[in-house]
């Protein structure tokens, strides 16, 4: 538990991020560095992208498996890494 | 017939004797009148005659007595009255007698119900009878009865005819064949038979059964009337069987989950089922989880789970999901992610990529400037720093020894001298990989200052370690924690007891199968001795390839040397470093504390071959070049680098910058004619096509800083130098090749314009 927090916070540290939001598969916030409006505006909206890229995924190869998916927008940039059972957002500005 | 019997019944006397039929007839019908008297008498004549055919005559309808007459052979006449009562005449004295004969006909036709009188009655009478004419005739013999046919024969006229014919008719009666409702033949048995006796017997038994039912009390009459149940209609309720539709879409990667996993987690499934009961609720989400993603959905599962369920679940789930390996390794994703979009350009150009200019960041003043400087002239080389490698961890520990995995470049290993040096602390192995640039991917402590590290080729994973303690050991940095040390030497008999100062992996032939070659961990140390070891039945062992002692009366040196006596206690030289040749992997080249080389043989453990002396003071580092296998660079303490090749004795080139210490000497990988030395407080990079007089490349560490340790990055153009405050620095070689002329360099042709530098 504390090795996670300890990740987190050097993940919050690194340059240019924004944010970082832990969630279960269900939807619900675990960790959140983010405010809770914009934690759960983040939240519902990325569930449902990462169920459909997992499926596409595995409709295209079933023996491979979803590793992250990168949104990059003009503002700044949206990691999704993700499990069965969880899934992790980091927003990142790009380096200048 | 009774109706017939009814007229026979009037008639007096004569007629008696033969019919009953007439007598019933008789009894019948009481009154009489004059008419139907008459009319009977006639019948009973016509009866007399029954045999002989008669005509009957329409052309007097009215009245039998005018028409027919039927006269037997005596001339008497027999012509037989009418059944039906005469309607010619019609008095009223006959509607009274119509009535009477109505109401005793009453139960034989229904004809007689109406009232009408006399003709109509006949009439009805002579219709009837004359419908039935066949069918009277089929019963007549049992019967008397000419009255049938008399009766058409005078009441013709009624019915029969509807147009008076003119000549008469025959009339054909005939009998019928005989329906027989039942024939039972009988089975005769012939009196001579065999067992006529026995049927004889059975049809007496018989009899007598027959008979004796009559009163016996074992029988009893009785009729009984089978019973046809009632049919009842009867109603009953069921529930409708509620249909519902399913259906599933086998996707290809549903076959494919529910194939591995019903594989692989058919026995987890089954322990969680055995633990339900025991366990706590935790346990039972997990097993629900793994239950009902194997339902095909690939959609989250907690559409499934009961809502007082859910509750705990999230509950308990929060925490475990962030304990879970997998959690882990996803962060680590994320880190690197995140950390690549930082350093993308350093990492592009530490690979020698085009820097991917990120198309929404604006665009400093700076940088251009530095865009119009890379594109113009001839720069002076400079180390561009690209990133460091460094950590909390490893703030403050002086670096020792960095190296390169074998089979994954991107994956360093460096060594760290715990506390101060000198002093026994534990050291720090941190690998680093260019994934990752902020933190360590594995971080190792050892017992002691780490002095050299080495990855193994045979299996990438092995990193064999040199402590300054004298021991051993090899670490598997595939196992993150602390179970990676495999083998370690503090329990060999036989272990060093001066610092390790140079471990190696090399490729040995086997003695007994000729080509294949086995790889075998080779450490040099200050005890002198050179040793091989060995993982034996999990037994870390060594073998002494070969033992240097001081004196020189085990050498064979040049100088010759004084003869000594093997002795145990003298004191035995150092041996500081050792290179193994890049092909021939049996000759070796190792440098020691008195400044000089041996060349030695692993098949000849106590001479050596050939002895390289030029340094006046401890040799520090060898090594051969990676690409021109009969040339070896040599470094030392007193701030020479020597060029030597194998065969010569005397070293070919020496280069000289400034008096300090070289710790290390490497060849760049990608080049052959560049080297870079490290000194205490600068590193020089020489390229030996550009000058061989000068480096062509000095870098400057900070004030307060000591470089320790420098590596080449093969396949780049980059160098990283390890200093003593615990960071890795990656430089990237700029304007390094910058106005260098096309020829291609070699460095024997350098060597032989060097020519006869030193022969």
């Amino acid at each position: 538990m504390a090795e996670v927090d300890e990740i987190v916070k050097r993940l919050q540290a690194q340059k240019g991020v924004e944010g970082v939001i832990i969630a279960n598969s269900e939807g619900i916030a675990i960790r959140s560095t983010l405010e809770d409006q914009h934690t759960v505006q983040y939240v519902a909206l990325i569930q449902p992208l990462l169920v459909k890229a997992k499926k596409m995924l595995q409709e295209m190869d079933p023996s491979d498996d979803f590793t992250y998916l990168r949104v990059r927008t003009e503002k700044n940039e949206i990691i999704i890494t993700a499990d069965k059972e969880y899934f992790m957002v980091a927003i990142q500005k790009p380096a200048p | 017939m009774r109706r017939a019997s009814t007229y026979g019944k009037d008639v007096a006397g004569s007629n008696k004797p033969t019919m009953k039929e007439g007598e019933r007839r008789q009894s019948l019908l009481p009154s009489s009148s004059s008419g139907i008297n008459r009319s009977k008498e006639q019948l009973r004549r016509r009866r007399r005659s029954s045999g002989f055919l008669f005509q009957q005559k329409y052309s007097s309808p009215q009245t039998s007595t005018k028409g027919i007459r039927v006269f037997d052979s005596q001339g008497s006449d027999v012509t037989p009255l009418p059944l039906v009562a005469v309607v010619d005449d019609p008095d009223p004295k006959t509607r009274e007698k119509s009535s009477l004969e109505e109401v005793l006909f009453k139960k034989g036709s229904s004809i007689f119900k109406s009232s009408t009188p006399t003709d109509v009655v006949s009439s009805r009478f002579g219709s009837s009878f004359t419908s039935k004419p066949t069918e009277s005739g089929a019963l007549s013999r049992s019967s008397i009865t000419d009255d049938s046919f008399s009766l058409p024969s005078t009441d013709a006229a009624y019915e029969f005819p509807r147009k008076p014919v003119a000549e008469g008719f025959d009339i054909i009666l005939s009998e019928t064949d005989t329906i027989s409702l039942l024939d039972l033949p009988p089975t005769l048995v012939s009196e001579d038979a065999e067992d006529a006796d026995a049927v004889k017997q059975r049809n007496r038994d018989y009899a007598e059964f027959c008979s004796s039912k009559m009163g016996s009390d074992n029988f009893f009459e009785r009729s009984s009337q089978t019973l046809v149940g009632e049919h009842k209609c009867k109603y009953t309720q069921t529930d409708t069987n509620k249909s519902v539709n399913k259906g599933t879409i086998a996707t290809t990667w549903d076959i494919y989950d529910s194939f591995s996993m019903s594989t692989e987690n058919r026995e987890t499934r089954e322990s969680e089922r055995v633990d339900y009961l025991t366990r706590t609720r935790n346990k039972q989400d997990v097993s629900e989880v793994t239950m009902s993603r194997e339902t095909g959905s690939g959609v989250s599962s907690a559409a499934e789970t009961d809502a007082d369920l859910f509750m705990l679940k999230t509950e308990s789930n929060l925490e475990k999901i962030l304990s879970s390996e997998a959690f882990m390794k996803s962060v680590s994703i994320m880190e690197r992610v995140i950390v690549l979009n930082i350093f993308q350009p350093k990492l592009a150009a530490f690979r020698g990529l085009p820097v991917l200019k990120d198309p929404d960041s604006e665009v400093r003043p700076g940088s251009e400037e530095r865009i119009t400087e890379e594109k113009g002239h001839y720069l002076t080389p400079t180390l561009e720093p690209l990133w460091t490698f460094v950590s909390p961890l490893t703030r403050g520990h002086n670096i020792t020894c960095m190296t390169w995995n074998k089979k994954n470049p991107d994956i360093l290993a460096v060594g760290y001298v715990g506390g101060s040096s000198g002093n026994p602390q534990p050291g720090l192995i941190c690998c680093w990989s260019l994934k990752n640039l902020v933190w360590s991917e594995r971080v190792f402590s050892c017992h002691s200052s780490v002095t050299c590290l080495e990855f193994s080729s045979s299996n990438p994973s092995h990193l064999a370690i040199g402590m300054y303690d004298g021991s051993v050991a090899i670490y598997n940095v595939q196992v993150g924690d602390d179970t990676a040390c495999i083998a370690n030497s503090r329990d060999c008999a036989k272990r060093h007891t001066q610092p390790v100062w140079q471990v190696t992996w090399t490729k040995q032939q086997l003695q007994l199968s000729g080509e294949e070659r086995e790889e075998v961990l080779v450490s040099v140390s200050g005890d002198g001795r050179i040793t091989k070891w060995l993982i034996l039945h999990n037994d870390f062992n060594c073998v002494d390839l070969m033992i240097l002692k001081r004196s020189s009366g085990r050498k064979q040196s040049i100088g010759g040397g004084q003869s000594k006596t093997e002795n145990v206690l003298l004191p035995l030289t150092t041996v500081l470093c050792i290179d193994f040749h890049p092909d021939d992997t049996g000759i070796y080249v190792i440098g020691t504390w008195d400044g000089s080389m041996h060349k030695c043989s692993l098949s000849n453990s106590d001479h050596f071959l050939d002895t390289y002396c030029k340094h006046p003071s401890p040799v520090t580092h060898i090594e051969w070049s990676p690409i021109y296998s009969d040339v070896f660079l040599s470094t030392s303490s007193d701030g020479t680098i020597q060029l030597w090749k194998v065969d010569t004795l005397n070293p070919k080139m020496s280069f000289t910058s400034v008096q300090s210490i070289v710790d290390s000497v490497k060849w760049s990988p990608n080049c052959g004619t560049v080297f870079a030395a490290i000194y205490r407080h600068r590193v020089e990079v020489w390229d030996l096509c550009q000058s061989i007089m000068r480096p062509t490349l000095v870098h400057h560490a900070e004030p307060g800083v000591t470089l320790s340790s420098l590596l080449f990055a093969k396949g780049s153009d980059s160098i990283l130098v390890g200093d003593s405050r615990g960071e890795v620095t990656v430089y990237k070689l700029k304007n390094f090749r910058v106005g260098k002329p096309k020829k291609v360099c070699d460095l024997y042709e350098v060597m032989a314009s060097v020519g006869g530098y030193v022969d």
